[in-house]
């Protein structure tokens, strides 16, 4: 099925499709069933300050591949996802200087911004062309180019691969 | 001596060997342990055995809260639960922090015992919603059953974490003591090469020292033979003087012609041994350095001159007269120390005229790039036996008891030549000629020449114009010359005035062509000196030539 609208139109009006349904909605519940990763940001003003995206919305970006290799894989591997920066340039990054990762089972990490504009982090959605499972470190997994940058090798950049991602927020 | 500094030189390599040697060793043990650390803190799997303990947890609590019928726990938050616990058993088998943790959980199986009953009841989580509270409560100890198996296996990671850690800091310890070990043997070896250079360093210091001493007596000692030589050469010249001074006296008008020959024999005698007695001097003089060099301006003509002069004695002995010869383009002067230049040629000629049986002999002077290249040619005679270019050519020198007389007048040439910066050389020329040739550098004097030709068919008249023009500024045309003639002079009159005129005119456009005499036809000619000649008439043409 082929859609009319460009990526970045189509991500927009999802977002705002998902912000009024739950400006809509008694007590501002979430739609849970829909909703794959929360974007909030601390610095913008109420009303505005929280997007939420459902798988869709996250495919539609341009995805970026990454091949390489992390402590939990097995050798070169392809990760695809859109980039980390883009996905935070969807509420804007305002005067935020960091951000923290939140996984489904409140583990969290938190990190510079400007980690994200220096090395092209993504979200991976998929590993070696296959959808990533919530039994597979899915949704959404973060990944480092640890291949390509010396530096990430350090074991403090392990630590940031954090899986199951389902927040992120900006501080 | 010279196994000393063999063992010298061995034990410096030994030492900067075992140095090299040390420094990499302790280079190769910092790596392996950087590599170790590195391995350690990247590889975080504790923190990922107790994840897995603290997941099961987690679902068995949302088990227990479903059964409870919590409000806010759902049957998909307990499915949620179980696919993170999923993830959790998964990471176990991939990675190198799942083959980590599976090398400790090899004995119990703990996690694969985990695995097996998650696949067992995963039906049952996702028909949760159907089956109800039973089901989950059912559930709760298969659960509960692995709780101390995973426990053990997190002690388990935790105690051989620990114990690897001990082991890597016993292995950080010992590598520092290590290197700590190898620093200190590498500043003594250090220390020792010093020693070894400082005592290597006196000792040839002693070494330069002496040779320095022995150097300066040996030149003491060459310079006081010098000075015996010429105060001894001079001695001996003096008396030998006043004994020619005595031949020449005795050489009276009427004396039979026996006793004249012995008398001109006993001068000719006396000359040569003043003439070995000037070598000698000039070759000490040379040794010593001590022979000052006077350049000025001279012509090469008259080089040859001399030199054929110098040599004529000798050649009219030897029944083989010099012919001398100077090449046109030749400057007529150049800049040198004419007599020394002279008395290397003459002991050149002497030599090969008295040693290589030479005949044909010529000397021919050319100039080319900025040397004076004076060309002795000969061929090469029978009675040449004794005949040695290394004497010519400075081959080693030889002792003194085998310096023949013969080779001093060749030695002298040759310093005289090196003295003046020039070099001898000996080529062959075919027609078994041999050349030797004498380069020396010479500066030619650069003066407002002009060039005359004369064209007289009386050698008279000739003779007379050349007499008159004569000097410094004057340079007469010869056949072959490349430079063209400024002036020529021609013999006005007669038959041959116009064909002259015609070839003069030809050969040399830019000329003025002066007619000697009055021409018979003006045509042609830019003017003419009358007859008889003047000097001033003639010079005037020159001064004008000069002027315009």
């Amino acid at each position: 099925m082929t859609n009319a609208f460009p990526p970045v139109l189509r991500i927009g009006l999802r977002a705002i499709a998902i912000i009024t349904a739950l400006a809509a909605m008694p007590g501002g519940a979430a739609l849970a069933q829909e909703t794959m990763l929360t974007l909030s940001n601390a610095n913008l003003p109420a009303g505005s300050n929280t997007v939420m995206l459902d798988e869709q919305a996250l495919e539609d970006m341009p995805q970026r591949t990454l091949n390489t290799t992390n402590e939990f894989v097995d050798g070169k591997t392809d990760f695809t996802g859109p980039l980390a920066r883009d996905v935070i340039s969807l509420i804007g990054r305002g005067s935020a200087t960091r951000v923290r990762l939140t996984a489904v089972n409140d583990y969290t990490v938190e990190v510079d911004l400007a980690e994200f504009e220096q090395y092209d982090v993504i979200f991976a959605l998929a590993m070696n062309g296959e959808r990533l499972s919530l039994r597979d470190k899915g949704p959404i997994w973060v990944i480092y180019p640890m291949d390509d940058h010396a530096e990430l090798q350090d074991p403090s950049y392990n630590n940031r691969l954090i899986w199951q991602l389902v927040k992120v927020e900006l501080k | 001596m010279k196994a000393h500094g063999w063992i010298t030189r061995g034990l410096a390599l030994v030492v900067i060997l075992s140095i090299a040697g040390l420094a990499g060793m302790g280079l190769h043990a910092f790596r392996k342990d950087l590599s170790a650390l590195q391995r350690a803190t990247k590889e975080t799997i504790l923190w990922s055995a107790a994840q897995l303990e603290f997941e099961m947890a987690r679902f068995t609590q949302a088990l227990a809260e479903y059964a409870a019928d919590a409000p806010d726990m759902s049957a998909q938050t307990v499915n949620n639960r179980f696919d993170v616990l999923w993830s959790r058993v998964a990471t176990f088998k991939t990675g190198d922090v799942g083959r980590r943790l599976s090398e400790y959980d090899a004995q119990s199986q703990a996690v694969e015992a985990l695995f097996e009953d998650m696949k067992a009841v995963e039906p049952r989580v996702v028909g949760l919603r159907d089956s109800g509270a039973p089901a989950a409560l059912a559930m709760i100890p298969i659960f509960q059953a692995h709780v101390e198996p995973l426990r053990q296996l997190t002690l388990s990671v935790l105690h051989g974490e620990e114990s690897k850690a001990a082991e890597m800091r016993d292995n950080v310890r010992a590598s520092a003591q290590m290197t700590a070990i190898l620093s200190f043997a590498a500043v003594v070896l250090s220390i020792l090469g010093m020693i070894v250079l400082a005592v290597e360093v006196r000792r040839f210091r002693r070494l330069a020292a002496s040779n320095l001493a022995l150097a300066e007596d040996a030149e003491r000692a060459n310079l006081a033979k010098s000075r015996f030589l010429a105060m001894m050469s001079h001695e001996l010249r003096t008396p030998m003087n006043g004994v020619l001074g005595l031949l020449a006296l005795a050489k009276q008008p009427g004396l039979p012609r026996s006793q004249l020959r012995l008398i001109e024999q006993a001068e000719h005698s006396g000359r040569q041994m003043i003439g070995m007695l000037a070598d000698i001097l000039d070759f000490s003089a040379i040794q010593d350095d001590r022979l000052e060099l006077q350049p000025g301006p001279f012509a090469p003509v008259d080089l040859a001159r001399e030199v054929q002069g110098m040599s004529d004695p000798v050649a009219r002995r030897e029944g083989t007269p010099l012919a001398v010869a100077t090449d046109g383009d030749c400057p007529r002067e150049v800049v040198g120390d004419l007599p020394r230049m002279r008395q290397a040629l003459s002991h050149l000629v002497a030599y090969v005229l008295s040693n290589a049986g030479a005949h044909d002999l010529r000397l021919d002077l050319s100039y080319a790039r900025g040397n004076l290249v004076s060309v002795l040619s000969f061929s090469y005679g029978a009675g040449g036996a004794t005949w040695r270019p290394e004497l010519i050519l400075g081959a080693p020198e030889r002792g003194a008891d085998q310096f023949a007389s013969d080779a001093l007048g060749p030695a002298v040439a040759r310093m005289l030549v090196e003295r003046m910066g020039g070099e001898i050389s000996l080529e062959s020329i075919g027609d078994e000629r041999i050349a030797v040739v004498v380069r020396i550098p010479a500066e030619a004097v650069v003066r407002d020449e002009t060039c005359v030709r004369l064209e007289t068919r009386s050698a008279a008249l000739g003779m007379i114009a050349r007499s008159f023009l004569k000097g410094p500024d004057i340079l007469f045309h010869e056949d072959g010359m490349s430079r063209p003639a400024d002036i020529v002079f021609i013999e006005a009159g007669g038959e041959e005035e116009q064909i002259q005129l015609a070839i003069a005119r030809r050969a040399f456009p830019e000329a003025r062509i002066i007619g000697l005499g009055r021409p018979g036809s003006f045509e042609g000619f830019d003017d003419y000196v009358d007859l008889p000649l003047k000097p001033g008439a003639l010079q005037y043409w020159v001064s004008t030539r000069i002027a315009s």
